[in-house]
C-alpha cells in the first residue's frame, strides 16, 4: 500500500489529512516538526511527503532539502499558512528547493487527492 | 479749443440786457455761440430741440421763472442772473440747482464776471464728466471684483468638500490597511484552524447518505468555514501594499488549469465551455492575480445559477476594440458568462465598488469585484459588463497584448553570455548536477554530468579534447576536488577548470590559481554568476590558445 508522511506540527491537522488519506486508501505515517519526519522518513521509505513550511525545530525548507539529497525521487507537497509571516513566495521557494508542488491553506481535499494521485502516478 | 466755440443758451426778456450781453460779447469776443430766449415758453421750445453747453438765465422772466425749465436744464450748468436787492433770490436759485449767480447791477459791469464764471462752470462740467466716468470705471471694477471673489468661494467650496470626501477615502483606506496589518498576522493561524474544520466537514458529507438530517448542518458549517477562507485571502489581497510583480504571462493555459479545478469544485447542473482562441500572446501581468480574477469571476456566475443550473462560459479572443476609450492596440479579451439572474441596470455601475453585494447573508464578502477592478486597473486594461435580468451576464475583461514573451525572461538577459562550448560538470549530488546540465543547456553549452568524481576522471582520460571547460564541486566523498583537478591537468595540462566551493571549504582564488584552476564560484550556486563566469572563462582560454 502507497505511504504517505505528513508533516506538520498542528494537531487537527495531522489527523483531518490522515482521515482523508486513510479514507482514500493510502497508509499514513504522521511528524510533528522536520526532525522527526527525517527520522520517521529513513525507517518507513514513504512513496510521498505533504510537509508544512512554518515549524518550530527544523523549518520545512529545510526538511524539504534534506529529504531531496536523502532520495531525489521522492515526491513531496509543501504547504503553507500564508498570512504576513508566511508570504507566498515561500510557496515558491518550496518549489525550488525541490517540492513538487505547493499550495496554500486551506485547500479542497478534492485538489488535494487530485494532486497526490498525479504525483504517484509519475 | 481756442477756435471751439461755446454753445450757449441765454434766456433773457429784457431789451436791454439782451442787447448790453450782446454787445459785450461781440466786443470782447467771446467764443460764444449764443441763442437767445425771451420766456419760459420760448425756452422751453429751444430747449427741446436743440442742445446747449451752458445756460444763462434770468430769474424772473415775463411768463414765469427759469426754475419752472429746471427738469429740461438737467445737468447742464445754469447761472442765474437777477437784479440788485435779489440776493436772497440768487442764494434760493443756487440752493435749488443753480450752478452760479449773477447780479445784474444797472451800469452792466456784471458782465465783466461774465466770462469767468462761464469758464468756471465748465470747468466743474468737465470735472465732474470725469469725476463720473472715475465712478463708473470704478464700479465696474468692483462688480468685476466681486464676481471674481464669489468664483473663488465656489471653488473653495469645492475643494472643501473634495477635501472632505478625500478624508474619508483616506480613513477608509487607514481603516483597510488596520484590519489587512491585523488580518495578515492572525491569518496564518487562521488558516491553520480553518483547514481541519473544512477538511472534516467535508469527510463528514461524503459519509452521510444524501437525506440524513445532520447532512445539512454540515453543509452549512463547511459553507461558513470556506466563506472565511475567502474573506482572509480577500482582505490579504485587497489590502496588501506591494505592487505585484508583473512579467509576460499567457493566458490560455492558465485558463485551462483554472477551468480544471473549477470542474471539481462547481456542481454537475453547471455546464462549463470554454472557447480559447489558438495563439500564444502575452499579458504583463501574475499568474496569482489571473487566477484570482477568474476564480471570482467564475463563483460569481456560479452563484448567479446555483439554484436554477446553467452555463459557464469562459472565453479569450484577440481584439482591436474601438470603441472602448482605450489606446490603440491589440488586446485579449477574457469573457467570463452566465446563463443566471442578471444584474439590473441601477445598479450595474456599483458593482465594482467595495462591500457592495446583493448576495444574501452568507455568500461573499462584497469584495470580489473590486478586487478584479483593482488588477485589471493595474494592468491598464477594462471591464464591461454586458447584462440582462433572467438571461444572464457576461463580464469582458481587456488586456493589452505585450510584445515580450516569456522564452525571453527565461533566458538570461545577455544572449552572448551563451555559447556552444563543451562541459563536463561534476557534483557528487545528482540534484545539483542535473540543474547545472539544465541550465548551461538552455543558452547552448553541450554539458555532460557525472555524480562521481572517479567516473569522471575515466570518462576525461578517455576522450581529453572532448571538453572544452570542466566545472567541478570541491566537497566530494573520495577525491576533493582540488585533487580532481590536479589530475584532470596531468592528462591535458590546459584545460580550463572551475571550482565550486561552499564557504567552509578553505579555498580561496589563490589557492585555486596555485594550482591551475582557473576561478570559483561560491555555493549556493546562482545562474548568473556561473554563466558570466563560464563565459569569462572560456574567452579568457581562447585568447590564452592563439
Amino acid at each position: 500500500m502507497t505511504k504517505i508522511l505528513i508533516i506538520d506540527d498542528e494537531a487537527s491537522i495531522r489527523k483531518m489529512l490522515r482521515k482523508l488519506l486513510e479514507k482514500n486508501g493510502y497508509e499514513v505515517i504522521e511528524a510533528l516538526d522536520g526532525k522527526q519526519g527525517i527520522a520517521l522518513f529513513k525507517e518507513n521509505g514513504p512513496d510521498l511527503i505533504v510537509t508544512d513550511l512554518i515549524m518550530p525545530g527544523k523549518e520545512g525548507l529545510e526538511t524539504i532539502r534534506e529529504l531531496k539529497k536523502l532520495t531525489p525521487d521522492i515526491k513531496i507537497i509543501a504547504m503553507s499558512g500564508g498570512g504576513a509571516n508566511e508570504p507566498e513566495m515561500y510557496l515558491e521557494i518550496a518549489k525550488k528547493f525541490g517540492a513538487e508542488y505547493s499550495f496554500s491553506k486551506p485547500i479542497d481535499n478534492k485538489e488535494l487527492l487530485l494532486t497526490v494521485k498525479e504525483l504517484l502516478d509519475q | 479749443m481756442k477756435d471751439r466755440k461755446i454753445c450757449l443758451l441765454f434766456i433773457e426778456d429784457d431789451r436791454v440786457d439782451q442787447m448790453a450781453f450782446e454787445r459785450y460779447v461781440k466786443n470782447n469776443k467771446l467764443p460764444y455761440d449764443y441763442t437767445i430766449a425771451e420766456s419760459v415758453a420760448a425756452a422751453r421750445d429751444i430747449l427741446r430741440s436743440n442742445s446747449f453747453e451752458i445756460i444763462i438765465s434770468d430769474y424772473m422772466l415775463g411768463d414765469g421763472v427759469s426754475f419752472e425749465l429746471f427738469d429740461l436744464f438737467k445737468d447742464l450748468p445754469v447761472i442765474v442772473t437777477t437784479g440788485t436787492g435779489n440776493e436772497e433770490i440768487a442764494v434760493e436759485a443756487m440752493k435749488l440747482g443753480a450752478w452760479d449767480y449773477l447780479i445784474k447791477d444797472p451800469e452792466g459791469n456784471y458782465l465783466k464776471t461774465l466770462p469767468a464764471t462761464v469758464e468756471l462752470a465748465l470747468k466743474r462740467k468737465q470735472n465732474e464728466r470725469q469725476l463720473k466716468k472715475y465712478q463708473e470705471n470704478l464700479e465696474s471694477m468692483v462688480r468685476e471684483r466681486t464676481a471674481e471673489l464669489r468664483a473663488e468661494i465656489v471653488e473653495r467650496e469645492k475643494a472643501e468638500e473634495k477635501n472632505k470626501k478625500l478624508e474619508i477615502m483616506l480613513r477608509q483606506a487607514q481603516r483597510m490597511e488596520a484590519v489587512g496589518t491585523l488580518a495578515g498576522g492572525i491569518a496564518h493561524d487562521f488558516n491553520n484552524i480553518l483547514y481541519p474544520i473544512i477538511g472534516f466537514a467535508e469527510l463528514s458529507i461524503e459519509d452521510l447518505p444524501e437525506d440524513h438530517p445532520i447532512r445539512e448542518n454540515l453543509m452549512d458549517i463547511l459553507q461558513g468555514a470556506k466563506r472565511a477562507r475567502d474573506l482572509v485571502q480577500q482582505i490579504l489581497l485587497f489590502s496588501s501594499q506591494k505592487e505585484t510583480e508583473q512579467k509576460p504571462v499567457m493566458l490560455q493555459p492558465l485558463i485551462k488549469e483554472t477551468i480544471k479545478l473549477l470542474r471539481s469544485t462547481i456542481p454537475s447542473n453547471i455546464e462549463i465551455l470554454q472557447d480559447l482562441y489558438e495563439g500564444s500572446d502575452h499579458i504583463m501581468g501574475n499568474n496569482t492575480e489571473f487566477h484570482e480574477i477568474i476564480m471570482n469571476l467564475c463563483t460569481n456566475a456560479y452563484h448567479a445559477m446555483e439554484e436554477t443550473g446553467g452555463t459557464l462560459k469562459i472565453g479569450l479572443k484577440k481584439v482591436e476594440p474601438a470603441h472602448l476609450n482605450l489606446p490603440s492596440r491589440e488586446y485579449c479579451c477574457l469573457s467570463v458568462g452566465d446563463t443566471g439572474m442578471g444584474i439590473p441596470q441601477k445598479i450595474i455601475d456599483k458593482v465594482f465598488e467595495p462591500y457592495f453585494t446583493t448576495k444574501k447573508l452568507g455568500k461573499g464578502t462584497g469584495l470580489g469585484l473590486s478586487v478584479v477592478h483593482g488588477i485589471v486597473k493595474n494592468y491598464k486594461g477594462k471591464i464591461t459588463i454586458e447584462s440582462e435580468p433572467g438571461k444572464g451576464t457576461i463580464f469582458n475583461l481587456y488586456f493589452p497584448i505585450t510584445l515580450k514573451t516569456e522564452k525571453a525572461e527565461k533566458l538570461f538577459d545577455q544572449p552572448s553570455l551563451g555559447g556552444d562550448e563543451k562541459i563536463l560538470f561534476v557534483d557528487d549530488e545528482k540534484a545539483i548536477v542535473k540543474i547545472g546540465v539544465r541550465f548551461l543547456e538552455r543558452i547552448g553549452y553541450t554539458v555532460t554530468g557525472q555524480a562521481s568524481s572517479i567516473d569522471a576522471l575515466a570518462l576525461f582520460k578517455s576522450a581529453p579534447d572532448r571538453f572544452d571547460l570542466v566545472i567541478t564541486d570541491m566537497a566530494m566523498p573520495g577525491m576533493i576536488g582540488t585533487q580532481f583537478a590536479k589530475k584532470l591537468m596531468e592528462i591535458c595540462p590546459d584545460i580550463p577548470i572551475i571550482i565550486c566551493t561552499g564557504f567552509s571549504e578553505g579555498v580561496d582564488l589563490e589557492t585555486a590559481r596555485s594550482i591551475g584552476i582557473k576561478d570559483f564560484i561560491n555555493k549556493p550556486i546562482l545562474r548568473n554568476e556561473l554563466f558570466s563566469k563560464v563565459r569569462q572563462v572560456l574567452d579568457q582560454s581562447k585568447k590564452d590558445k592563439k
